[in-house]
């Protein structure tokens, strides 16, 4: 079977779920295109603004896709590339696309209130402190993964590794020149973009060979410097020449995959039972970012809610983007599957998903004449220095969260835990420690704590539409399944991690909370009480 | 069709954000740190008793188009890591 | 440089009369002065059969005098910013900055910091002109705090020049636009520059003396020792107190003479508790205050 097939299937899937399930939920929920947004009841000149639907949805999707729906169904594909791809559909149309159009909805409708305030007048305090806990627990999993999966591609492939130092150096050079020196935008761009395709050639002529353990130490160094480092010296000069090596990296796949046109090779479905894990439950966390991920609520009510110009939008904006990333989540399934289950198998080990992914793309770009060991590293380096980047952020927003939460001090003075660097230090340790655990055992944690946070956004919009009197099992039956599945695979986590300290705290931790966002669930459905609210 | 042209480019337009992407993080930092400024000038309309209001009310001309969406911006200011989550673009 | 001096104490002890007097005193011995009335009664002009404003007008060979409003600046000021913004705004905008400007005209900190304002600018300008530049009254409260602190007023500009120097530099990153002058730190720049020369004159130089007026009571002596205190603490001197309405000698009946008593006593404290270079003891005179009088009391300086 071609694999081109799959990107056809998906695309029909999704394009009648669009028109007829996404138009069924805007029904349903009472979307109004003739009422004011807060865009525009709101404006305040900076976050509250209108944008084009279109416009809106582009950000929206460039905000929600990274690394997670590629690693995550690739990870998966030990079970086969059926029950995955199967449930990249489902999930997007059912669940993910349910929860991010929701998370959307439900914050426009609370004056583009960020979600973790509808939870708080939805569910209560409670519900709130909980979301910033998972929000930090889904942080530091982050950290520990994405940190794993780029030390496992440095070893993997070492000449991007070599590529990704030099990168660094370009992007500080970028910086200094761009911001501080008054150099044009365009002139750096071009210069920045000669001296990345100068390091991706330097890289293959000097892979940098270091062990997996002196990778990630340096990569926890380097996260601690670069999280705290002024936005202008690495984040953003990161962050812009980021952007061409993955539109590069894109086009170069999508063109690779339609000259190419692989077939699938690798067996639909292989079992039930593969090494210590069941197809139930770790399917779901394992693909996670692919299908639903709770992340994508907090861009939805953090900034898009403020932006959307029209109701009418929400749909386009929230369900759209989560189809869109859906097929984002194909193309990293076929690069898995159009290759037989040994080679699958070999790459996995040797190098983690990323190794996977881009030996396939590498692979597909040889049908146009690139070079496969400089496709390889490249699309390594692109992978790579995205992740890295998402590190920095993910680390920052860890530390502010960390500060936030433990600012208890009424006199005014700021207690020590809230001084950035020793709330910097305590995240890095902690997500560091983590990471040494290997992405095997972290990646399912990772799935399961985003899919607890994915369900407390679930619960907030049943409660909200419940509340006032709407239909609410579209949110409320994917949020039980989010449930069940993630409680079974805590509890099987927390047996296969019995000999570690480290993740068996992370396993129970989050099955504690996750049973106590439950007991939060039962209360807010049995309240009588019928806020109405609009 | 052309306006599915038109759209599809504003989605690029979107997606590929160029202008954000190589501005976006210091534009927040320049725009909170203005903020900041103006309540170190203007804080007595928040409530906060401050040493220089009266020297403040000098600047009002430079600063005082900003003033009223400022004084909204400002409204909800206690805990702010979700707004930061949405402008930090975690991608995970 | 001229020396510079606050008359501190409560109302109603006769700060108006003593500075006034004290002002005659040194400018009939020869030394230019200049007189600087906070009194909203215009004493002075009265005093002086002079229509005393807010410009410097001469009252005697040495002696001038120069009266402030502290309401009159505030709306002068406020006044000018409101004219300012009209020009450059909407008026849709203007309608929320009126609010914002009428809060600010009636608020007690606005008035305080016009006071406050004025003196340090007659400081300013005219220290090098005078021998003595003397103030009927102390800025109060924490207006008191500040020219004590001025350091305090200080940092506070600066924190705000650093703030907004930070937000052009983020600005410069953005764009091709560099080294633009900014229109608000020279504002501020100036402000600061300001506060800066006022300290210097008067703490860094040693011109500011303080002198306060008392009665010989319990209640006004304790509070004289603390606000003492506090300001020698800041080092600060206080050179004078005056003990102003001190009863005469000669009492005819039991009632006055108890009182004289006490009062005796109290003197005694004040030698004792709070120690000063100059202790002018000022009677309680037969008639109100008048240009003779004032004369009369002139002597005792």
């Amino acid at each position: 079977m071609n694999s081109l097939l799959l990107i056809l299937i998906a695309s029909v899937v999704f394009l009648v779920a669009y028109v007829t399930y996404g138009a069924y939920l805007a029904k349903k929920w009472g979307i109004d295109p003739s009422r004011k947004t807060p865009a525009h009841t709101m404006n305040d000149g900076v976050d509250y603004m209108p944008a084009k639907a279109p416009v809106l949805l582009g950000h929206h999707f460039s905000s929600i896709a990274g690394a997670g729906p590629i690693v995550g169904p690739i990870g998966a594909a030990i079970f086969g590339w059926v029950p995955v791809f199967l449930w990249i559909l489902i999930g997007s149309v059912f669940f993910g696309g349910v929860h991010d159009m929701g998370a959307l909805f439900s914050s426009v409708r609370h004056d583009g209130k960020s979600l973790g305030e509808v939870i708080g007048v939805t569910i209560g305090k409670n519900g709130k402190k909980l979301f910033a806990i998972f929000a930090w627990l889904t942080l530091l999993l982050v950290i520990a993964a994405f940190t794993n999966i780029v030390a496992n591609t440095f070893v993997a492939v070492p000449e991007a590794a070599t590529a990704s130092v030099l990168f660094i150096a370009v992007a500080i050079v970028f910086g200094i020149f761009v911001y501080r020196q008054g150099v044009s935008l365009a002139i750096g761009s071009i210069i920045g973009v000669a001296l990345l395709i100068l390091s991706i050639y330097l890289g293959t002529l000097f892979p940098l060979q270091l062990g997996k353990t002196a990778w990630m130490i340096i990569l926890l160094g380097y996260i601690f410097v670069a999280s705290v480092t002024p936005v202008w010296i690495l984040l953003q000069p990161r962050d812009y020449l980021n952007s061409f090596l993955l539109y590069a990296m894109l086009i170069g796949g999508f063109v690779g995959v339609i000259f190419m046109r692989p077939a699938i090779q690798l067996a639909p479905v292989t079992s039930f039972t593969v090494g210590k894990s069941t197809l139930f439950p770790m399917l779901f966390v394992t693909v996670a970012c692919g299908a639903i991920s709770g992340f994508h609520s907090l861009v939805g009510s953090g900034t898009t809610a403020k932006q959307v110009d029209n109701e009418k939008d929400i749909r386009l904006v929230g369900y759209g983007s989560m189809l869109i990333e859906g097929i984002l989540a194909t193309l990293a399934i076929i690069t898995a599957s159009y290759i037989g289950a040994d080679k699958f198998k070999e790459l996995l080990g040797q190098g983690g998903p990323v190794n996977v992914f881009s030996s396939g793309i590498g692979d597909f770009m040889t049908s146009f004449g690139l070079p496969f060991a400089t496709g390889k590293s490249f699309v390594a380096l692109a992978i790579s220095a995205f992740a890295l980047t998402s590190l920095d952020t993910a680390t920052r927003l860890a530390r502010f969260i960390f500060q936030e939460f433990f600012d208890v001090s009424g006199e005014g003075q700021p207690s020590p835990l809230t001084n950035r660097y020793v709330s910097t230090c305590i995240t890095v340790v902690l997500g560091g420690g983590l990471a040494f655990k290997g992405w095997k055992a972290i990646w399912p944690l990772f799935g399961s704590a985003n899919q607890l946070l994915a369900a407390l956004a679930l619960l907030a919009l049943g409660v909200w539409l419940k509340q006032s009197g709407r239909e609410h099992k579209m949110a409320t039956i994917p949020m039980i399944f989010m449930f069940a599945v993630t409680l079974v695979a805590l509890i099987q986590l927390m047996f296969a991690n019995l000999g570690n300290i480290l993740l068996l705290f992370f396993s129970v931790a989050l099955f504690i909370l996750a049973i106590v966002l439950i007991l939060q669930a039962k209360a807010a459905f049995s309240k009588t009480a019928s806020i109405s609210k609009k | 069709m052309k306006e599915i042209l038109e759209n599809i480019r504003l989605f690029f337009v979107g997606a590929l954000d160029m202008q954000g992407k190589a501005h976006g993080h210091i534009e927040n930092e320049a725009s909170d740190t203005m903020d900041q400024f103006m309540l170190l000038c203007f804080g007595d309309l928040l409530g906060i008793d401050l040493p220089t209001t009266y020297y403040a009310l000098e600047l009002l001309p430079y600063l005082g188009e900003d003033l009223v969406k400022w004084n909204m911006r400002m409204s909800d200011k206690k805990s702010i890591w979700e707004e930061k989550a949405g402008k930090l673009d975690i991608d995970p | 440089m001229g020396k510079i001096i606050f008359f501190g104490g409560k109302g109603g002890v006769g700060k108006t009369s003593c500075s006034t007097a004290f002002a005659l005193s040194k400018a009939r011995s020869g030394l230019k002065t200049l007189l600087v009335s906070t009194d909203p009664a215009h004493s002075i002009s009265d005093l002086f059969h002079c229509q005393i404003e807010h410009k410097i007008t001469q009252l005697e060979a040495n002696l001038f005098g120069v009266e402030v409003n502290p309401e009159r600046e505030s709306n002068a000021y406020i006044t000018k910013i409101r004219k300012n913004l009209h020009s450059i705004m909407s008026p849709i905008i203007m309608e929320e900055l009126n609010k914002q400007l009428d809060a600010a005209s009636v608020s007690p900190g606005t008035h305080e910091s016009a006071l406050f304002d004025k003196m340090i600018e007659i400081i300013i300008d005219t220290s090098k002109d005078f021998d003595y530049i003397v103030f009927d009254t102390a800025p109060t409260g924490h207006t008191l705090r500040l020219l004590s602190l001025p350091e305090m007023l200080g940092a506070w500009m600066d924190s705000l020049i650093a703030k907004r120097k930070k937000t052009l530099t983020f600005k410069s990153m953005l764009s091709k636009d560099k080294g633009i002058k900014d229109p608000i730190i020279e504002i501020l720049s100036k402000r600061r520059n300001n506060l800066t020369l006022a300290r210097k004159i008067m703490i860094d130089g040693e011109n500011l003396q303080f002198i306060f007026v008392l009665n010989a009571e319990k209640m006004p002596i304790e509070e004289t020792k603390k606000a003492v205190k506090m300001l020698r603490s800041y080092g600060i001197k206080v050179t004078s107190l005056v003990v102003n309405k001190i009863l005469p000698n000669e009492n005819s009946d039991d009632f006055w003479k108890d009182k004289k008593v006490k009062e005796t006593r109290y003197l005694k404290i004040i030698e004792e508790e709070i120690p000063v270079d100059n202790l002018y003891q000022i009677p309680l005179f037969k008639f109100d205050m008048d240009e003779y009088t004032i004369n009369e009391m002139a002597e005792y300086f």
